[in-house]
């Protein structure tokens, strides 16, 4: 089968394929090192040499647990979760804080603008950069399940099984997640400074 | 992250790397689901054993205790069964939680489910006689059982309370009896006019539950007697 062919086909079907011939696997790195890296460096501050290394661990773990993958979950979903708990157990392992990084928390802010309830509830002309400096006062756990809804444009079953999460629970985390958005960026002081400035 | 698709193939090949085999993963589910089955049946022996303690219970004697049958509740409430039953309910949880989509239950689901089936395997197993003797398995297993589960024994250890339960070891024409209560102790017991016609066998060697007053270090006036029995007897 030509290169051409492994592009075209959907990502249950190269997980098969790479099972019987290695080779096939790197159309898989391929798909999702981007979206991955940028998930990781946005859910975690650090350096890019970093989110690579952890990068390079997800493909890897994976490749190794490839006979795990649950066909009745979408890829993405699975190889997301890797993802998720490599990060995390990274910056346990570094007792590092997750925290921000500001080019991805603009990208953030800018899709959460569209977000009809928060989009009625904030002025449009400091909306973005309310709800810029409120993401980082927010919790850990909100601030995950906003960017895989609104970055990684991820439905609810998709976060709970990256999440490992029962869907009620993710809908709740996502309530609470934007609440706690509109009270931060309600309480933003530079917010009200500037609206009242 | 220079051409990222190369390096992860490179280091596959360098290192040698296969994809574990998948019966692997098999038994580590099946491993998962039969610790939460074995969980849910530890949880299950747990109602039993609370079924047998509320069901065997005096609770008529009410009266004798301090605050009456809220007391008598309040110190017969099976603390340890339940905490045993919480214990596994959270094993079993855990388990679920970690096999293939356990994690999509509701966790009150799960922990909610996981006690119903313990409830209905804990009738079951009551019912078919497990706590037999289970009492005394679960007092030689565990060192501190006893003074977490209050009894029917515990009930008629009350001699200053009224109540005394133990076997007889002499009668002595139609009132007076020797008795040997539950923790090996000799009373010397009387019996009132209304005890005297109760029916009950009072020979050498019965088990009876005797209700009256402590009289001096070692007698006991007796208003009522009942015989000994369990709903395991």
């Amino acid at each position: 089968m030509e290169e051409h062919d492994y592009l075209a086909e959907k990502d249950e079907k190269l997980v098969a394929l790479a099972l019987e011939n290695a080779g096939v696997y790197r159309f898989l790195v391929a798909r999702y090192e981007q979206r991955l890296f940028r998930y990781i460096m946005t859910i975690a501050k650090i350096t890019r040499a970093d989110a690579e290394d952890i990068l390079q661990t997800v493909f890897l773990k994976a490749y190794q647990n490839l006979n795990d993958f649950d066909p009745d979950l979408k890829f993405s979903s699975w190889i997301y979760r890797i993802a998720h708990n490599e990060t995390i157990s990274h910056l346990r392992r570094f007792r590092w804080h997750r925290t921000r990084n500001t080019e991805l928390d603009e990208t953030l802010a800018e899709t959460l603008r569209s977000d009809s309830d928060i989009e009625q509830e904030l002025s449009q002309k400091y909306r973005a950069a309310a709800v810029r400096l409120a993401l980082q006062g927010l919790d850990g756990k909100y601030r995950e399940v906003l960017v895989l809804r609104y970055l990684e444009d991820r439905d609810y079953r998709e976060i709970s099984d990256i999440l490992k999460k029962p869907v009620g629970t993710v809908a709740t985390l996502l309530s609470r997640a934007k609440r706690q958005l509109r009270e931060k960026v309600a309480g933003e002081k530079f917010f009200t400074d500037v609206t009242h400035g | 992250m220079d051409n990222l698709s190369d390096q992860i193939d490179d280091l596959i090949r360098s290192r040698k790397i296969k994809p574990r085999p998948r019966w692997l993963f098999r038994v580590r589910n099946l491993s998962l689901w039969l610790f939460f089955a074995s969980s849910t049946l530890l949880g299950a022996v747990a109602v039993a054993a609370m079924i047998f303690l509320i069901l065997d219970h005096d609770w008529f004697v009410y009266g004798h205790f301090h605050y009456g049958l809220l007391g008598l509740i309040l110190i017969s409430i099976p603390y340890f069964w339940i905490a045993v039953l919480l214990l596994f309910t959270a094993a079993a949880y855990f388990n679920l939680h970690r096999t293939k989509q356990g994690y999509r239950h509701e966790t009150a689901k799960v922990v909610g489910g996981s006690i119903l089936l313990s409830v209905i395997f804990g009738a079951i197993l009551f019912f078919g006689g497990l706590p037999y003797g289970l009492r005394d398995y679960s007092a030689g297993l565990v060192p501190f059982y006893d003074p977490l589960v209050f009894t029917k024994l515990d009930i008629w250890r009350g001699a200053d309370r009224g109540l005394l339960g133990g076997t007889v070891l002499e009668q002595r024409g139609t009132q007076d009896l020797t008795l040997r209560d539950l923790d090996g102790f000799i009373w010397q017991v009387k019996l009132e006019s209304a005890a005297e016609n109760s029916g009950t066998k009072l020979v050498p060697g019965s088990q009876v539950r005797l209700i009256g007053r402590r009289v001096g270090q070692d007698g006991f006036a007796v208003t009522e007697v009942r015989p000994w029995d369990s709903i395991t007897e």
